[in-house]
């Protein structure tokens, strides 16, 4: 009955959507729930419909460059909520190199380039959540 | 290594098998096409010279020997003098087209200073707010004799650009009627891809065709609008869905300027915004479908008398979505079938992604790549000096006329749905979009369709491909950011308030009165409006809030202006 | 490891406590003990069905698929949160039948509220039931009534077999309904005039919506005029017809307010029913298999009937 539950987030204007909405089908096929919180939202929008939600992930999408200002705010949300251990940071989009060793020092999970495949994605989170189902 | 390549690809195949039968479009093809599968009196009727109704060959008699197709990608770096700078060594190395972009919070039609704007501000494009910024992108620039594209993807940036630019001439006392160029944005493709939250529907419907009515009396060589088939096929549709969302926008326009009183003949010739996918001979077909289709279209349905209204000018995107970060290099391979689809297909202007997009914004010296693509394509090997060069091709004449029956049968569907704007309200198209976009998306995962580098033949990146991704444009600093929302502080508190003033009321009341909003517009812009005052107050007139994210109440100082006429 | 001290507090009473503090997180995290029926789900139900308050208006919204439910019930937040109100929003989406994931994105029409901290919006996937009000949806509505919202509202599933039920759960029944829409006629047409308070007629721009209007009205030509819901034209994407509805509420509620005690009857009878047949199912389940294999195995011999009837035997409910 434990469901995954995670939300597909978008942060400020980037109006690319077709990853986030691909991301939400393939995560419902892999039986978990997925949210949306659809574009034009704040990190601490994000943060909190997180916390209401009680979701295991945050999965955020953005095509803009800006994945490392997005998810630092995002982080720094979720630890001033004291939510940091139970509600993780994964991110897709257009990530360079130094991105992603910003991103993984400040404890984002998972950063995912475009074009990574969805499905890889899937499994990182189920290997994740394999032993805390309970 | 033979070995492990094998194990990646997990197909239980040859390495160098095919793995399909059938077209990106899932149009089933056969092993060989042979003169029965085309009928036999199809030149005259389906075909005819390049010149000649339908425009199957080509609008032209000549094509390229002419003219050859315009060459243009979209430069817009995070501050006007980087990208003025670009413009310029573009426009040295053989582009004639500037593609305008503006950063993602203007193209949902809010200025940097509002909350929403911090995270993409002067990403994807420059910050355009307002004219100081646009005087600076084109200083030096000559604003006739050049051509110019709006790649906004909605229509109040269409307008705003535009007005922008007009501004500037008369400004600078120049002939407005000489201005050339395009906007790329229709009242569909922003709400379908998009959700462009800066107008409802209904305003974007009004107030694109105002812009129309004003654009072909006063700057003639400016198609105000271009239906726009890229971001659909984009976001999911395929190759006949999305050359229908082009003829199924075109056809409603036409007839909703008829209502205006404004024939096809007086608007002229139709311009429209293709995607080039990477399934080659499928888009050199689709290229040559619409060009049949509009024709028959203008001709048939909407009355049509004169050539040129039977004409449907091709401008290309070439599929962003194609590229992949994963071995960039491979990207050259796919932009450059992409271009040479093109130009076999007879299109009149390329804008062609560059092979670091899918990391980030194009180098300069990847879009410096993407013209001497075309320079080596047209000058060594010599493709453009005959006109529809594969015309008569067995397949490429059966896959042309698959093409036109597949996309009637989905026009069809959309007129019994009510036609197009019925069917973006009711979430029809989007459904259409959703269906298609998770097909591709199934076949990917069960290596149905092989992405080379991705889900097959993966390799290593070597260091020509590191080097690629180490190179694509950064992100702006926070800093740049905070320095820019000072910058429109400072140019809003410059601004003759009491002429500004005047043009918040004449906009606002023009919009509520029905009148055309567009000099209206353009008399705010050159008092300094700012794309979010000029959204805003549009709303304002439509009984909406002000704000289109519902985050900020309507500023005092408009409220001010408007005093009057607010309750 | 203090299990010895009699005094302390269970891990889910010291959970309750926190709700009851009005901890968004802990409530958060209840819902998800009772949905997900996590260790001690009983014990928290528990806890809530005894610390639950009658402050809140509860608002059930229903009607089919496309009807707008979603940006209506953004809009009527906006309404309640102008007068100030604590707003709490229970949102069901169906789950997939195939993988039991789901896709909740009736969020994202609500995506103004994100950023207010008197508005909670809770996602529920409808796991297995196919309309009216979930097993899971009643629990954690319970779970709603122990934090202090003015104002609940539930975005219930469309059509559904057991749609009358919902009125058993919440105060008001709003019905969204929406011109050219083939759900919508099915559903004036299915009787549904017994369950809402207040009919909506969303989209109502549309072209067809007079007419639609009309055989709604139509529809309720049995009832007697007195007692006949008020139908409500709105444009809810624009925020038309909100004031109407709002006030159309506000007449409604005293009149159900009068029910609650009788609604309450109902639902404790239900969910004495429903939380039966469900042990008795759990318990059930694999000696059934069994049986119908007997059945099967015996061509016709044994029948359903008489396996069903021993079963029925071993189990007894004895008036005490």
């Amino acid at each position: 009955m434990r469901k995954i539950r995670i939300l597909v987030a978008k942060v400020g204007c980037d109006i690319h959507e077709r990853g986030a909405l691909t991301m939400m089908t393939v995560y419902r096929d892999a039986g978990m729930e997925t949210i949306y919180t659809g574009r034009f939202q704040s990190e601490e929008g994000v943060v909190n419909a997180a916390i209401n939600e009680n979701v295991d992930f945050i999965s955020v999408s953005d095509l803009t460059g800006s994945l490392v200002i997005i998810c630092k705010k995002l982080m720094d949300g979720l630890k001033e909520q004291g939510a940091e251990n139970d509600i993780h940071v994964i991110c897709g989009g257009i990530i360079t190199d130094s991105d992603r060793e910003q991103l993984e020092a400040m404890g984002v999970l998972g950063a995912f380039g475009t074009g990574y495949p969805a499905e890889k994605t899937v499994e990182f989170i189920q290997d994740y959540m394999k032993d805390k189902l309970d | 290594m033979a070995e492990s390549r094998k194990e990646e690809i997990n197909l239980d195949r040859d390495a160098d098998g095919l793995v399909r039968d059938a077209t990106q479009s899932h149009i089933k093809v056969k092993t060989i096409y042979r003169p029965e599968d085309i009928a036999e009196d199809q030149y005259e009727e389906a075909l005819g010279d390049p010149g000649s109704f339908p425009f199957t060959r080509g609008l032209y008699k000549e094509m390229y020997r002419n003219r050859l197709w315009l060459k243009s990608f979209i430069v817009s770096y995070a501050t006007p003098e980087e990208t003025n700078e670009a413009f310029r060594d573009y426009i040295k190395n053989g582009m004639n087209d500037l593609r305008l972009l503006s950063d993602l919070p203007i193209q949902s039609g809010i200025d940097p200073d509002h909350p929403a704007s911090w995270n993409s501000m002067m990403c994807g494009g420059m910050s355009t707010y307002a004219i100081n910024v646009y005087e600076k992108m084109l200083e030096g620039i000559p604003l006739e004799g050049v051509t110019f594209e709006l790649a906004h993807q909605n229509v109040s940036c269409s307008i705003f650009f535009h007005g922008m630019i007009v501004a500037m001439m008369e400004k600078r006392g120049l002939d407005v009627s000489k201005l050339k160029g395009n906007g790329i944005a229709d009242p569909i493709r922003a709400k379908l891809v998009y959700a462009s939250p800066d107008w409802t529907t209904e305003i974007n419907r009004r107030v694109c065709l105002d812009h129309i009515e004003y654009a072909m009396k006063h700057t003639p060589k400016w198609k105000a609008i271009a239906p726009n088939g890229v971001d659909p096929c984009q976001g999911g549709m395929n190759a006949y869905q999305e050359i229908g969302m082009v003829l199924a926008v075109a056809r409603q326009t036409i007839r909703d300027l008829k209502e205006r009183g404004i024939s096809i003949d007086d608007f002229g010739s139709m311009i429209c915004s293709l995607d080039a996918e990477s399934d080659f001979f499928e888009t050199i077909a689709k290229f040559r479908a619409i060009r049949r289709m509009w024709a028959h279209i203008a001709k048939d349905e909407l009355g049509a008398a004169t050539e040129k209204a039977m004409m449907l000018k091709i401008g290309i995107r070439t599929s962003g979505l194609s590229l992949q970060w994963q071995k960039p290099l491979n990207n050259a391979a796919r932009v450059t079938l992409q271009i040479l689809s093109c130009v076999l297909g007879g299109v009149g202007s390329i804008d062609a992604s560059s092979i670091d997009e899918a990391v980030g914004l194009p180098s300069y010296e990847a879009r410096m790549f993407n013209l001497d693509t075309q320079h080596i394509i047209t000058h060594e090997a010599n493709v453009p000096l005959v006109a529809d060069p594969l015309g008569g091709s067995y397949y490429l004449e059966w896959m042309t006329d698959k093409i036109e029956k597949e996309c009637q049968a989905f026009l069809d569907e959309i007129e019994e749905r009510g036609g197009v704007y019925e069917c973006l309200e009711t979430g029809w198209l989007n459904a259409v979009m959703e269906e298609n976009r998770l097909k591709i998306q199934r076949e990917k995962a069960e290596g149905k369709r092989l992405i080379i580098g991705v889900n097959s033949f993966k390799g290593e990146s070597g260091p020509i491909n590191k080097e690629i991704e180490n190179c694509a444009y950064k992100v702006p600093t926070e800093q740049m950011r905070t320095d820019k929302i000072q910058e429109l502080n400072e140019f809003k508190a410059a601004r003759n308030t009491e002429k500004l003033y005047d043009c918040f009321r004449r906009l606002y009341l023009d919009t509520k009165e029905g009148r055309n909003v567009s000099r209206a517009m353009i008399d705010g812009i050159a008092e300094g409006m700012t794309m979010g005052e000029m959204v805003g107050i549009v709303r304002l007139g439509y009984h909406i809030s002000y704000d289109p994210l519902n985050m900020l109440p309507t500023p005092d100082y408009v409220k001010e202006a408007l005093k009057e006429y607010l309750s | 490891m203090d299990e010895e001290v009699p005094m302390e507090k269970s891990k889910m009473q010291q959970l309750m406590d926190k709700i009851l503090s009005g901890d968004r997180r802990a409530f958060a995290q209840g819902i998800s003990v009772i949905e997900d029926r996590r260790k001690g789900w009983q014990e928290l139900l528990n806890e809530a069905y005894k610390n639950m308050n009658d402050h809140a208006l509860i608002i059930g919204i229903t009607g089919p698929g496309g009807a707008g439910k979603s940006t209506l019930t953004d809009k009527i937040i906006t309404e309640y949160r102008k007068l100030g109100k604590k707003v709490g929003v229970i949102a069901v989406d169906p789950s997939s039948p195939f993988s039991g994931g789901a896709v909740l994105g009736d969020r994202v029409r609500m995506g103004t509220h994100n950023t207010d901290a008197n508005v909670f919006i809770r996602s529920l996937g409808s796991r297995g039931c196919i309309g009216g009000i979930s097993e899971g949806t009643k629990r954690v509505l319970y779970l709603f009534k122990t934090f202090d919202f003015d104002v609940i509202l539930v975005e219930s599933l469309g059509v559904g077999q057991d749609e009358t039920e919902i009125t058993n759960f919440v105060d008001v029944t709003l019905v969204a309904l929406v011109p050219g829409f083939g759900d919508s006629i099915q559903m004036a047409k299915a009787g549904i005039q017994e369950i809402g308070n207040i009919f909506i007629v969303n989209k109502s721009d549309h072209p067809d919506a007079e007419l639609f209007t009309n055989q709604l009205k139509f529809s309720f030509g049995d009832m007697p005029v007195e007692e006949r819901p008020p139908i409500i034209n709105t444009v809810a994407s624009e925020g038309k017809g909100m004031n109407e509805l709002m006030g159309a509420i506000a007449a409604v509620v005293p009149n159900e307010y009068a029910r609650r005690e009788e609604k309450a009857r109902r639902r404790i009878h239900i969910e004495i029913e429903s939380e039966v047949l469900e042990k008795v199912m759990d318990i059930t389940r694999d000696i059934i298999v069994q049986k119908a294999q007997i059945v099967f195995d015996s061509e016709n011999k044994i029948t359903p009937y008489d396996v069903a009837a021993e079963m029925i035997e071993g189990i007894s409910f004895q008036e005490k």
